[in-house]
């Protein structure tokens, strides 16, 4: 069974059923919706490019088991195996991964969405506080207290 | 075609930072922190995910001079209390020494994950000549007095415990505990650290409760897969009269959960069976069991009961891996057990055994041969025989075909080759 899916530009993309399912949104959306079907979902949030990078992740993973998300709550440490396609799939730009993200938040792909977090935790790794601002235009607004009362609370957390 | 790019770049919302910050340590998340003042607010809670305090007993050590900063938390404690209280409901991996830190966690601590309560030697803390000792071990008495109900209090807390481990004998009740464990349906493993007891009068001191401990857990926590009692279990080891104040023990309605139990391993190394724990009355009803770390030296008539149940109920069809710590291999029926009782036989580990040799065992490993996919003896270092190692390897050596063979000073190690089945 085919559904189609229509992107914030109008655009319009054809999968099979259980493709898309892999968004968590969408499998709602087909459940509320089963009986009118003629109609493309839209998804205002999520641009062509960015959709068919989604669809692209999301057809090659149809068949992997589904994660259950509170189960694997403290599992996270140990990230989800990252196959060659996968890391293939990463090497875009940085403001492709973000948008990507945003795209896989919206349309909650729960796989392609940590895929994306850990993208992102290896770029902010390592840098220091001011890099970080430097990359996300970010200022640092923090008074010479607050600085204060940061670097204190800091000494406890690690004991 | 017309996409947003670049209009995005600091935009990611603040639920998909959290989700990235569980991919950063402790550091890169220092790092974060001290971005801005966004960052430190959406942030600054992950840092208190997995908290560690060792608050050991180092008698006689200068408080400043303690390691892991403990000697600036009895400095300062009222500092570290407030952000301890403030910061409680963030923390999801907790390792404790004292039960004072566990008290002052206070109420907001409920989004445990895990809990790891280290053997604690606290109350005999003390420093010579040193301020405020007086006052310290006020603390400590009535700390310890009610350490059974802030342990349960805090169990009762925390809903989503999946993993604890437990210093028992420190508390006063270790069975109130374990009724507060059995309401944590998410619980996955377990471990309680007992006492070590040798063989000798042990008639004066606390009933061992490792049995009857065991036996709940096994009937009532079903979800649990992985059970470790490392040591006997005693009631009230510190204090005989505290008996009775615990919670509900001896008139307890037992409501066994239904279904049959989840537990995959189970390791009871350490525990001394003649004292307490019936294995007949356990392997019944775990039938999902594979590992099994056997007590340390059973019986013999204990031994073939084991092997009894095991051959004739068909009680543990999926049991693979047995671990034998510290047995005499030359007590009958051990021999028979490994022969008979566990016809899918993979892992094999012989801890500290003794009167290991070759000929012994020659006959086990030709048995299951086909299922061995490894074997690893470790030779005692007390009372060793200059033969042990030569013997090990002898033992081991006509594998060699079928795997690699691994020896390094006391112990020998075999272990299948990929691809080489049956």
């Amino acid at each position: 069974m085919k559904v189609t899916l229509e992107s914030s530009d109008g655009q319009v993309f054809t999968v099979d059923k259980e493709v898309a399912e892999l968004s968590v949104i969408i499998k709602e959306m087909l459940v509320i919706e089963q009986a009118n079907q003629d109609h493309p979902i839209p998804l205002l949030n999520v641009g062509a490019v960015e959709l068919a990078k989604v669809i692209e992740y999301c057809e090659h993973h149809r068949n992997d088991p589904t994660i259950d998300d509170d189960e694997d709550y403290d599992s996270r440490k140990k990230p989800i195996e990252m196959d060659d396609w996968d890391k293939q799939f990463t090497i875009v730009n940085k403001e492709m991964m973000f948008e990507l993200i945003l795209a896989a938040n919206s349309m909650q792909v729960k796989p392609l969405l940590h895929l994306g977090c850990r993208y992102a935790a290896d770029i902010v790794k390592r840098m220091s506080p001011t890099e970080i601002r430097d990359l996300f235009q970010i200022d640092d607004d923090f008074t010479p207290e607050e600085q204060d009362k940061i670097e204190w609370e800091k000494q406890w957390t690690k004991l | 075609m017309v996409t947003s790019s670049t209009t995005t770049r600091k935009g990611l919302p603040a639920e998909v930072w959290l989700l990235v910050a569980e991919y950063l340590n402790h550091k890169d998340l220092l790092h974060c922190v001290l971005v801005g003042k966004e960052w430190h607010a959406m942030l600054f809670m992950n840092l208190w995910r997995s908290v560690n305090v060792i608050d050991f007993d180092y008698e006689s050590i200068p408080p400043e001079l303690h390691p892991f900063g403990i000697g600036r938390i009895l400095n300062r404690r009222e500092d570290y209390n407030k952000m301890f209280r403030a910061n409680a409901s963030h923390i999801r991996h907790l390792t404790v020494a004292s039960i004072w830190s566990l008290k002052n966690l206070g109420p907001d601590c409920t989004n445990l994950l895990e809990l790891h309560h280290l053997p604690c030697l606290w109350s005999r803390y003390h420093w010579e000549n040193s301020q405020g000792y007086d006052q310290y071990r006020d603390l400590d008495r009535q700390l310890r007095e009610r350490g059974t109900s802030i342990l349960v209090e805090l169990i009762g807390r925390n809903p989503r415990l999946k993993k604890v481990r437990l210093q028992l004998p420190d508390y006063y009740s270790p069975l109130a505990i374990v009724d507060a464990l059995s309401t944590r349906k998410g619980l996955k493993s377990i471990r309680l650290k007992g006492s070590v007891e040798y063989d000798g009068d042990w008639s004066s001191f606390p009933p061992n409760v490792t049995s009857t401990v065991l036996q709940r857990i096994v009937l009532n926590c079903k979800q649990i897969k992985c059970l470790s009692v490392d040591g006997n279990i005693r009631e009230s080891f510190h204090n005989r009269k505290a008996q009775g104040d615990g919670e509900g023990e001896g008139e307890r309605d037992e409501e066994p959960m239904a279904g049959p139990s989840e537990l995959e391993s189970l390791n009871l190394c350490s525990t001394y069976p003649h004292d307490s724990v019936d294995m007949t009355a356990i392997l019944p009803h775990v039938p999902k069991l594979g590992v099994l770390g056997l007590p340390c030296a059973m019986m013999p008539n204990q031994f073939d009961e084991m092997a009894q149940v095991l051959i004739e109920r068909k009680c543990c069809p999926m049991l693979h891996s047995i671990t034998l710590k510290s047995y005499s291999l030359k007590v009958p029926g051990v021999i028979n057990f490994l022969l008979n009782a566990v016809p899918q036989l993979r892992d094999l580990r012989l801890i500290k055994c003794l009167g290991f040799r070759a000929s012994v065992l020659k006959p086990v490993v030709d048995r299951h041969t086909k299922t061995l996919q490894s074997i690893r003896i470790v030779i005692p270092d007390m009372d060793p025989h200059p033969d042990d190692v030569p013997e090990a390897v002898s033992l081991l050596s006509p594998l060699s075909k079928i795997g690699s063979v691994d020896v390094s000073e006391r112990v020998v190690y075999w272990q299948r080759r990929a691809g080489h089945q049956g």
